[in-house]
């Protein structure tokens, strides 16, 4: 191939310790598909269950899934560093068959690489704490940094925040794990009686969700007290703490996507479809369609959901609210160089548009509303569009000052 | 023929040509993606999809005479033209013969080049052949259907294997023997060549020989990507190169469309 020599080495990491790690799969997968090959060259990399990291060209076969723990042995173990300038990551345990080949670098072995790409979806991946990583080893990578990721990890502490820049959201209430643990002996009635005192939630149904979650694990309605003692403790078990809103009973959801692209646009938006109405649950997300064997991801994973993207029957104005809201709330949270979702719910009684959360690294980056917007944007551009914002703010970031000495302890 | 146009009613038209045993659909989801900027007419070639058998044991040059005749019949004077596979060989005809109608030429894992079988499958093959020949006869004299019933299921390739028992297997034994490289060689317009590496069924072999028939032409290997580079998000990646390829000159294009037909209205 030609210009092979001058193509960026671009990691693309997926899997991860989070219980959307297939998702993600399909997410890393695909965009390694749809990247620009003649500009870059994407490097897989998988992060297994068990977080530990695996570098190959195996990686980029279903079946490496199928074959899994046995397949690990098909590939490089590698891991980043948290050490500054290494820019790249350092393999563990090479294997002779695997490629690409590493090189070597003061000593180490070392497999180069330009920029990060995460495609993880939930903890760890999503949430600031690789992004931290990323930091540490002051490399370039997609997506948003260690604050505003976390920020927007946490439905509870995202909505106190984009509220306060004018933007409509649901009451909230938070509760620790630790709290539904203590009084589960009783019967979880100090809890309940707290939630129910609070303005707001003094009448059912309630709505009961884990508090930094994704993809509609452990959510739950509450439309009496047992219910909702039952409610908190599902909720309990997926997360260290527990959010509760009103339920909404007569809603539409809306999805607009933001992008980073030098200047912050708002995709179209889209109207995702539940089986049965009423809540989207994982199996409509990701097992829906395409897939004939139960347990089977589909292929193309959100990419494949039903939904109607720009529906000609909404009112424009919603969804004009719905685009400024999202590209304030994209700012509010301080995102940078990412693609997000932000997801809202319109409240069909009141006509209200509220908030719902933001995804900060959403299935299948986004880019089935990117393709529907005016003027459309192709996965492969938006892929490039992300690496270039992240390319530019590493670049500023590495212009800011920090001087580093010893001056204080001898003076 | 069955065909349908999508995308821009004003864009430069595009008419795009699937491979053997498909049909229109095949290249839907890249033709949405190229609709935004082009007028894109999608044909099930005669005996695929919902169009017709073609009324003889047609060559890849009646059918690129069928293709001119239709682009023709929708007053296109000049257009881009985009194959696949057999379409591919398709398009390198219909570009040869009617140089002034064809504009610029998308190529994806085209057809039309014989294959660099190596010793051991000259031998296979010309076993098969001889093999063939002798079930034939058996059958003839026995009266029974062996090669139809075992011989094909064993030794037929998979297009063989799906093209029905007549016309459209003639047309296969046909267009698969023949060969393009004299077609390709006139082919002056410029021409964007996309394979994926992966490809078994026209390995990139083939591509770069292309590449070096066709003097204004630009490949582009595609990486982990097989015979149908444009599947699935594949899709975007093919309609990022082809478009940027497509654009480089389009927008003069387009003027000049506009120019034509205020000159036409005016006449
Ligand atoms: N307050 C609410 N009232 C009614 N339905 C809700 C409420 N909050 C969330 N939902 C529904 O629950 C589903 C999942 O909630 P969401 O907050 O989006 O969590 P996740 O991050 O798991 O997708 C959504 O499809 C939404 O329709």
């Amino acid at each position: 191939m030609t210009n092979q020599e001058k193509r960026k080495n671009i990691a693309i990491l997926f899997g991860g310790r989070s219980v959307e790690h297939e998702i993600s799969i399909i997410t890393g997968l695909q965009l390694i598909k749809a990247i620009d090959t003649e500009k870059y060259c994407p490097i897989p990399v998988y992060i297994a269950p068990n977080g530990k990291w695996y570098l190959g060209d195996k990686l980029l076969d279903r079946n490496f899934y199928k074959n899994m723990p046995k397949s690990l042995s098909s590939v490089h173990e590698v891991v980043l560093l948290p050490i500054p300038d290494i820019g790249g990551l350092a393999v563990l345990q090479a294997n002779a068959n695997a490629l690409p080949n590493p090189e070597s670098y003061k000593g180490k072995d070392i497999i180069a690489i330009d920029l990060y790409f995460p495609a993880f979806h939930g903890s760890y991946g999503e949430d600031g704490c690789i992004q931290g990583l990323f930091e540490l080893a002051n490399i370039p990578y997609v997506g948003s940094d260690v604050l505003s990721s976390s920020i927007g990890m946490s439905k509870y502490h995202c909505k106190k925040l984009v509220e306060a820049h004018g933007i409509s959201v649901l009451p909230s209430i938070l509760i620790s794990k630790e709290e539904i643990q203590k009084n589960l002996g009783h019967n979880l009635a100090n809890v309940r009686s707290k939630i129910l005192k609070t303005k707001d939630f003094d009448k059912f149904p309630l709505f009961i969700k884990p508090a930094t979650l994704g993809s509609s694990i452990g959510i739950a309605k509450a439309i009496d007290e047992p219910s909702l003692d039952a409610a908190l403790v599902q909720a309990a078990k997926y997360d260290t703490a527990v959010i509760i809103e009103p339920c909404l009973d007569n809603k539409i959801e809306i999805n607009v996507s933001v992008l980073d692209q030098g200047e912050i646009t708002a995709s179209v938006v889209e109207i995702p479809v539940a089986a049965a109405g009423g809540e989207l649950t994982y199996e409509d997300k990701y097992m829906r369609g395409g897939s004939k064997k139960s347990g089977d991801l589909s292929q193309s994973g959100m990419a494949n959901l039903a939904r109607i993207i720009d529906p000609q029957d909404l009112d424009p104005s919603i969804k004009s609210l719905a685009q400024e809201n999202a590209v304030k709330a994209y700012k509010a949270i301080g995102c940078s160089a990412a693609v997000v979702r932000i997801d809202f719910m319109l409240d069909l009684n009141s006509n209200t548009l509220y908030f719902n959360e933001i995804n900060l690294l959403p299935g299948s980056l986004a880019f089935y509303l990117w393709v529907k917007s005016n003027p459309q944007m192709l996965y492969t551009d938006m892929i490039t569009k992300l690496i270039e914002q992240a390319e530019a703010r590493h670049i500023l970031k590495l212009s800011t000052l920090r001087e580093i000495g010893f001056k204080a302890l001898f003076k | 023929m069955n065909t349908i146009k999508i995308g821009k009613s004003d864009g430069y038209p595009l008419i795009m040509l699937h491979g053997w045993g498909q049909s229109l659909q095949s290249l839907k989801p890249l033709a949405e993606l190229l609709g935004n900027y082009c007028q894109v007419h999608l044909i099930d070639l005669p005996g695929f999809g919902q169009s017709p058998l073609p009324e003889a044991d047609w060559n890849t040059l009646q059918y690129a005479e069928a293709i001119f005749d239709y682009a023709q019949s929708q007053g296109l004077k000049q257009f881009d033209i985009l194959g696949h596979s057999f379409g591919g060989s398709i398009a390198i005809r219909l570009a040869s013969q009617h140089e002034k109608a064809i504009n610029r030429l998308v190529l994806i894992g085209a057809r039309g080049l014989p294959r660099q079988s190596k010793f051991t499958q000259k031998l296979y093959f010309s076993f098969v052949k001889y093999l063939s020949k002798l079930v034939k006869l058996t059958d003839k004299i026995l009266n029974c259907q062996i090669y139809e019933k075992y011989f094909i299921a064993k030794f037929g390739s998979r297009d063989y294997k799906n093209a029905s028992p007549g016309r459209m297997r003639n047309i296969l034994v046909k267009t698969v023997t023949e060969n393009t490289i004299a077609s390709a060689q006139k082919i002056l317009k410029p021409t964007l060549l996309l394979w994926g590496e992966d490809d078994t069924e026209t390995p990139i072999y083939m591509a770069q020989k292309y590449h070096e028939l066709i003097k204004n032409s630009k490949l582009i290997i595609l990486p982990a990507k097989d015979h149908f580079p444009f599947n699935d998000v594949g899709s975007h990646l093919c309609a990022h190169y082809i478009l940027n390829f497509l654009s480089a000159d389009n927008q003069k294009k387009q003027f000049q469309i506009q120019a034509e037909a205020k000159h036409n209205a005016t006449v």
